[in-house]
C-alpha cells in the first residue's frame, strides 16, 4: 500500500468511525427523542388544555356571578317574571357567547333558559357532570349529544333561590381550536355503559375507534398505552357515578410525525456525514499527494544518483521537511562528488609522486586504445638498478626522495603529448608522444629518456647514482591492451638486464616465459589437485664405493595436453607466485611416502627435497615436514632437504630460524647450488647443515678453467673443514667424476650415472646395486639408532 | 345529604286553675337534643280569638359592621320599623319575601323611611351590596312573643288562657309543630327542644 493511500485511507476511515459513532447515537437519541418528545407533547397538552378549561370556566363564572348578582335579575326571579329572566339570561349569555344559560331550582330542574322555552323534552344531564353545588360549580353538561362546559351560580334573594347554570358548548370549533393551540388531537368522549363514544373529535374516521376502544371501561384514566401509531393521553373532564369515568377528553399525538422530524434530522446528519467523508477522501488524498509527490521525484533522483547521473539537479524547493530532505539529499550528493573525484584520484594516481599509478596508466592506454585503435603506442618500462640498496642503507626517506626526482624529470622527458606513471616501487612507465612513430624512433626516445634520467641526484649533499633499465614495447604490435602492453615492456626490462644495456625493445625475440601465467597458475592447481605430477628421482653416488648414497627428489608435470612439462617452465613461475609452497607441500608428502615404501623394501636411499625460498618463510614449514615424516612412517634423517642460496636473502634471520627448527625436527639440511648466490660465508659457518651441494655451473666447466679447480677444491675443502658432506651436481663424464674425486668431494650426481627417472625406474634402477649404508629402518622402528647412525655417516664422511 | 332527623317535643307542665284573670309570665328556654342552648329562636304564641295589629309599635334593625343589628327580630303585625345605618358605607336592604317586599337604600349618616311590616310571615332581608348581610324578620299577628337570648331563655308575659304555641328558628331542620297551651295565673316554665342544623341554613321555612 502506497503511502498516499495509507494517509488518505487513515483519514477516511478516522472519520468514518467518529461519524458512525456520532450518527449511531444521535440515531439512537433519536429514538428515545421522539418517545420523550410525545410524551412531552402530551404533557404538555394536558396541561395546556386544562389551562384553556380552567380560563374557561373563569369566564363562566364571571359571567354567571354578573348575572345573579343582579338586582334586578333577582327581582324578576322573586317575582316569577320569566319573560325578564330570560331576557336577562340571553342578554348575558351573550357577552361571552355562552351556548348555555339555564336558570335552574335549587335542585337543578330547568326553569327557563335563554333564547328557547324550556321544555320538558330536553333531556339534559347534568348530573352526570357533577353535583353542581353552590355557587361555583364546574363541570361538564351533556344535552341533546352535545357537551358543554358548565358552571354553576346560585342566585340569592338573599337565601338561595335558584341557579344560573352558564355553558361554552365543546363543539368542532373549539376542538379544532385547541387542536391548532396544541398540535395534538382531541378527543371527547362519553361512557355509554361500557363502551365510549365520540362527542367531537380532530381526529380521522380511521384512527377513531381503535383510541375510543383503549379507553379503559373502568379505573383511571391518564397516559395510555400507544394506539396504532397513536400515543394517547385521556384526561378526566367529568366523573361519572361509582367512581368511573363519564367524560374524558382525549388528546393523541402521531408517534411516526415526531419521529419523522427527528428521522429528518438523522438525514440531515447522514448527508453531511457523507459528504465530509468525501470532502476529507479528497483533501486527504491532496494532502497525502503533497507528500508523496516529492518523495516520489526524491526517489527518482535517487534512483538516478545510484545510476551515476550525477549533474541531475534534485529540483525540490520546499520550506518543510521534504524540502530539507531534498536539500540533505542535494549535499549528499555533492559530497559523494567530492569523495568519488578524491577517490579515483587515488585510484589512479601515485600517491609519492603525482603521477599516474599503473591502473591510471593502463587505463589511459586502454582509452587512448579505444578512441584510436589503429595509432602506435610506444610504452617504456623504466627499473632502476640496486634501488633496494639505496633503500637499505639510506633508508626509505632517501629512496622516496630519489623516486620524486625521478618522477620530476619524468614529464619534461616524456614530451607534451605522453604521459609518466609510477607503477611499483622504482618502476616508472612513460608513453611516448605521438611524434614517436616506429620502432627506430621509440628506441632513440627511451635512449634520450635514459640519458636525461641517468644523470645522480643529490639528496643532503649526497651523490647518489641513478641507473636506469628501460624496456620498450609498442601496440599494437606487441600487445593490444594496456596490461599486456606493460607486461611486454617489463620483459623487454628483463631482457635489458639479461644483456646488460640500458635500453632493450620487446620484440618475437624475447622470452616469453609468462605468456599464459595466469592460466598456469590455474593449471598447476588443478595438478596438484589431480595428480597430474609425479615424482623424478635422481641417484647420488658416492665417489669412493660407487654405492648409492641417496637420490634427489624432482618433480615432474604430465600435462594432459601439453604432455611432459618441465620444472624450469613452472618451478620458477610457482616460486614468483609463492604457489611453490604447494608444490613442496605435494613434494614433502610423495616423497616421504616413497621413501617409506624403499625402506621397507629393503633400499635404505635417503631423499633429497628441494625447499624454496617461499617455502622457508611458511612459519609452518617445519610442522608440515614433521606430520609429512610421521604420516609416511619414515624416519627423519631418511629425509633431506635441500635449499638455496637464494633462499636467505630475503630474510636471513627467519631462514636461519626455520633452518634450526628443520633440524630440530631431525632431517638432514643441505645447501643447493652452491656457489650461485651471493651467499655470505659468515652465514654458511653457522648454518645449522648437513651437506653442501656445488653448483653443476662449476662442475661442467671445471676441465676448462683450472681457477674453477681451485675453487671447487676450497668449496670441498671448506664443506670438509665445517663437517659436511660435499656432493658435486651435473656429474656428466668420467673426467669430471675423476676430478672431483680427485679434490676429494664425497659424492656425485649427474648423467654419467643416471637421469632423473620415475620412481618405478628407480627401484628397479637400485636393484643389484649397492647401498651405502646396511639399509636402515623405518623410524617406527629404530628411529633413534638412525639417528645415530646418520650421524656416524656424516662424520665418516667429514673425515674423509 | 344533610338532612338530619329532627325531633320537637313540647312538653307542657301544667298546674293552673282555669277562671284565673291576672297575668304570669312563661318562662321558656330551648335547647337542642344534646342540651345545648339555642338563641335568637322565635317563639309566639297565638290566642285563639286572634289578635289586633299593633298599634303604634316601633322596632328598630340597625346596619352596624355590616351586619342587620339584630339578625333575627319578632315584629307584631303592623310595627314600624327603623332601619339606621351605623356604618359609614352605603347599605341596599331588600326583600323578596311575599310577607313585605321593599328595598331601601340606606346611606351612611342619612336616616330612610320606616318600613311598616303589615303582614304576617316571615321576611328574609338582605343588602344587594354585601351579599353576607341577613336578617330574618318575624312578623306575627300576636302580642305574645319574644326571642331566646344567648342562654336560650325567654319570658313571655302571658294572660291566663289557651294558645297555639309556635317556633321558629333560621336553622330549624323540621318546620315545627304547633302546640297548644293552656296557661294560668300562675307564672311557668316551658323547655322546648330544637334541633337545628350544625351548619346554618339561614332558610328554615316559616310555619304555616
Amino acid at each position: 500500500m502506497t503511502l498516499r493511500t495509507r494517509i488518505t485511507v487513515t483519514f477516511v476511515l478516522l472519520l468514518a468511525l467518529a461519524l458512525a459513532v456520532t450518527l449511531g447515537i444521535v440515531s439512537a437519541a433519536n429514538g428515545q427523542n421522539a418517545e420523550r418528545e410525545v410524551g412531552r407533547e402530551l404533557d404538555v397538552g394536558t396541561s395546556v388544555f386544562g389551562r384553556i378549561l380552567d380560563s374557561n370556566r373563569r369566564q363562566l363564572e364571571q359571567a354567571a356571578n354578573v348575572l345573579a348578582q343582579d338586582f334586578g335579575f333577582r327581582t324578576a326571579i322573586a317575582t316569577g317574571d320569566l319573560e325578564t329572566i330570560r331576557s336577562a339570561l340571553e342578554n348575558h349569555g351573550q357577552r361571552i357567547g355562552a351556548g348555555l344559560v339555564v336558570l335552574t331550582d335549587l335542585d337543578g330542574r330547568p326553569i327557563t333558559e335563554a333564547n328557547a322555552p324550556v321544555t320538558s323534552s330536553d333531556a339534559m344531564t347534568m348530573a352526570d357532570a357533577g353535583d353542581l353545588p353552590g355557587t361555583g360549580g364546574a363541570g361538564i353538561a351533556l344535552r341533546n349529544g352535545r357537551a358543554y362546559q358548565v358552571v354553576s351560580v346560585t342566585v340569592r334573594s338573599p337565601l338561595p333561590i335558584a341557579r344560573v347554570l352558564m355553558g361554552f358548548e365543546l363543539d368542532q370549533r373549539v376542538l379544532n381550536e385547541v387542536e391548532g393551540i396544541l398540535g395534538l388531537d382531541i378527543t371527547l368522549a362519553v361512557r355509554r355503559g361500557a363502551s365510549w363514544q365520540a362527542l367531537g373529535t380532530t381526529l380521522g374516521a380511521a384512527a377513531l375507534p381503535a383510541v375510543l376502544r383503549a379507553l379503559p371501561s373502568s379505573g383511571s384514566v391518564g397516559r395510555l398505552a400507544q394506539v396504532g401509531d397513536l400515543a394517547v393521553h385521556a384526561s378526566e373532564l367529568a366523573p361519572g357515578s361509582g367512581g368511573q369515568v363519564a367524560v374524558v377528553a382525549v388528546l393523541s399525538r402521531s408517534v411516526s410525525e415526531v419521529r419523522a422530524a427527528f428521522d429528518r434530522l438523522t438525514r440531515v446528519l447522514w448527508v453531511t456525514a457523507v459528504i465530509g467523508l468525501l470532502l476529507t477522501a479528497f483533501t486527504g488524498y491532496l494532502l497525502a499527494r503533497g507528500i508523496t509527490r516529492p518523495l516520489s521525484l526524491l526517489t527518482e533522483a535517487v534512483d538516478r544518483i545510484r545510476r551515476g547521473e550525477h549533474q541531475v539537479p534534485v529540483a525540490i524547493e520546499r520550506g518543510d521537511e521534504v524540502g530539507v530532505l531534498a536539500r540533505g539529499l542535494r549535499q549528499m550528493r555533492e559530497e559523494v562528488d567530492d569523495r568519488d573525484a578524491a577517490i579515483r584520484r587515488l585510484a589512479f594516481e601515485d600517491a609519492l609522486t603525482g603521477l599516474r599509478n599503473r591502473t591510471g596508466f593502463v587505463a589511459a592506454i586502454d582509452q587512448q586504445r579505444a578512441r584510436a585503435p589503429g595509432d602506435v603506442i610506444h610504452v617504456a618500462l623504466i627499473n632502476l638498478r640496486r634501488f633496494r640498496t639505496i633503500n637499505e642503507c639510506l633508508g626509505f626517506s632517501v629512496g622516496d626522495q630519489v623516486l620524486r626526482h625521478v618522477a620530476q624529470r619524468l614529464p619534461a622527458a616524456v614530451g607534451g603529448s605522453g604521459m609518466a606513471a609510477r607503477l611499483t616501487a622504482d618502476q616508472f612507465a612513460v608513453m611516448a608522444g605521438s611524434d614517436v612513430i616506429d620502432k627506430e624512433q621509440a628506441m632513440v626516445w627511451a635512449q634520450a629518456l635514459l640519458a636525461r634520467l641517468s644523470r645522480a641526484v643529490s639528496i643532503d649533499d649526497q651523490r647518489i647514482d641513478i641507473a636506469p633499465v628501460i624496456g620498450i614495447a609498442a601496440a599494437p604490435d606487441d600487445a593490444t591492451d594496456g596490461a599486456a602492453l606493460l607486461r611486454c615492456a617489463d620483459m623487454a626490462v628483463d631482457l635489458a638486464r639479461r644483456r646488460g644495456v640500458g635500453v632493450a625493445a620487446y620484440g618475437p625475440d624475447v622470452p616469453q616465459p609468462g605468456r599464459d601465467q595466469l592460466s598456469l597458475l590455474g593449471e598447476l592447481q588443478r595438478a596438484v589437485r589431480e595428480n597430474e605430477l609425479r615424482l623424478a628421482l635422481q641417484p647420488k653416488l658416492d665417489f669412493a664405493t660407487g654405492a648409492v648414497a641417496g637420490a634427489e627428489v624432482l618433480l615432474r608435470w604430465q600435462h594432459p595436453v601439453r604432455g611432459a612439462v618441465s620444472p624450469a617452465q613452472f618451478i620458477p613461475f610457482a616460486e614468483q607466485t609463492g604457489f611453490v609452497r604447494h608444490l613442496t607441500q605435494w613434494a614433502l608428502v610423495h616423497s616421504t611416502r616413497l621413501a617409506a615404501q624403499l625402506w621397507r623394501d629393503g633400499f635404505a636411499v635417503p631423499l633429497s627435497v628441494n625447499i624454496s625460498a617461499a617455502d622457508l618463510g611458511d612459519p609452518q614449514l617445519d610442522t608440515k615436514v614433521s606430520q609429512a615424516l610421521k604420516d609416511a612412517g619414515l624416519a627423519p634423517e631418511a629425509l633431506t632437504l635441500e635449499v638455496t642460496e637464494s633462499g636467505f636473502i630475503d630474510n636471513p634471520r627467519e631462514a636461519l630460524a626455520m633452518l634450526e627448527a628443520l633440524r630440530a625436527v631431525g632431517v638432514r639440511l643441505s645447501i643447493d647450488d652452491f656457489g650461485t648466490g651471493y651467499s655470505s660465508l659468515s652465514y654458511l659457518a653457522h648454518m645449522p647443515v648437513d651437506e653442501l651441494k656445488i653448483d653443476q655451473s662449476f662442475v661442467r666447466r671445471l676441465h676448462e678453467d683450472p681457477a674453477l679447480v681451485a675453487v671447487v677444491g676450497s668449496a670441498i675443502d671448506m664443506g670438509h673443514r665445517l663437517g659436511l658432506s660435499v656432493v658435486a651436481e651435473g656429474v656428466e663424464t668420467a673426467a669430471h667424476a675423476e676430478k672431483l674425486r680427485a679434490l676429494g668431494c664425497d659424492i656425485g650426481q649427474g648423467y654419467l650415472y643416471a637421469k632423473p627417472m620415475p620412481s618405478d625406474d628407480f627401484i628397479e634402477w637400485l636393484r643389484g646395486r649397492d647401498i651405502l649404508r646396511k639399509p636402515v629402518r623405518s623410524r617406527s622402528a629404530a628411529a633413534t639408532e638412525a639417528s645415530a647412525e646418520g650421524a656416524e655417516h656424516l662424520e665418516r664422511h667429514a673425515l674423509g | 345529604m344533610r338532612r338530619v332527623a329532627f325531633a320537637f317535643t313540647a312538653l307542657l307542665a301544667a298546674a293552673l286553675t282555669a277562671g284565673q284573670a291576672c297575668a304570669a309570665t312563661l318562662n321558656i328556654s330551648v335547647r337542642t337534643p344534646q342540651g345545648t342552648p339555642v338563641s335568637d329562636a322565635v317563639v309566639f304564641l297565638e290566642a285563639e280569638r286572634g289578635a289586633a295589629p299593633a298599634a303604634g309599635a316601633r322596632a328598630t334593625i340597625d346596619q352596624r359592621a355590616r351586619q342587620f343589628v339584630p339578625r333575627v327580630s319578632v315584629l307584631q303585625r303592623g310595627t314600624v320599623v327603623l332601619f339606621p345605618n351605623s356604618d359609614n358605607v352605603r347599605h341596599h336592604v331588600y326583600s323578596f319575601s311575599p310577607a313585605k317586599t321593599f328595598d331601601l337604600r340606606l346611606y351612611a349618616g342619612k336616616a330612610a323611611e320606616p318600613v311598616t311590616f303589615d303582614q304576617a310571615g316571615l321576611v328574609v332581608l338582605g343588602c344587594n351590596i354585601h351579599d353576607s348581610m341577613i336578617a330574618y324578620v318575624a312578623v306575627v299577628d300576636t302580642p305574645y312573643f319574644g326571642r331566646t337570648s344567648d342562654n336560650g331563655t325567654l319570658q313571655i308575659p302571658l294572660p291566663a288562657g289557651s294558645y297555639r304555641l309556635r317556633l321558629w328558628h333560621p336553622d330549624l331542620l323540621k318546620p315545627a309543630a304547633t302546640d297548644a297551651v293552656v296557661m294560668t295565673e300562675a307564672t311557668r316554665a316551658l323547655s322546648l327542644t330544637a334541633a337545628i342544623s350544625s351548619e346554618p341554613t339561614g332558610s328554615a321555612p316559616w310555619p304555616k
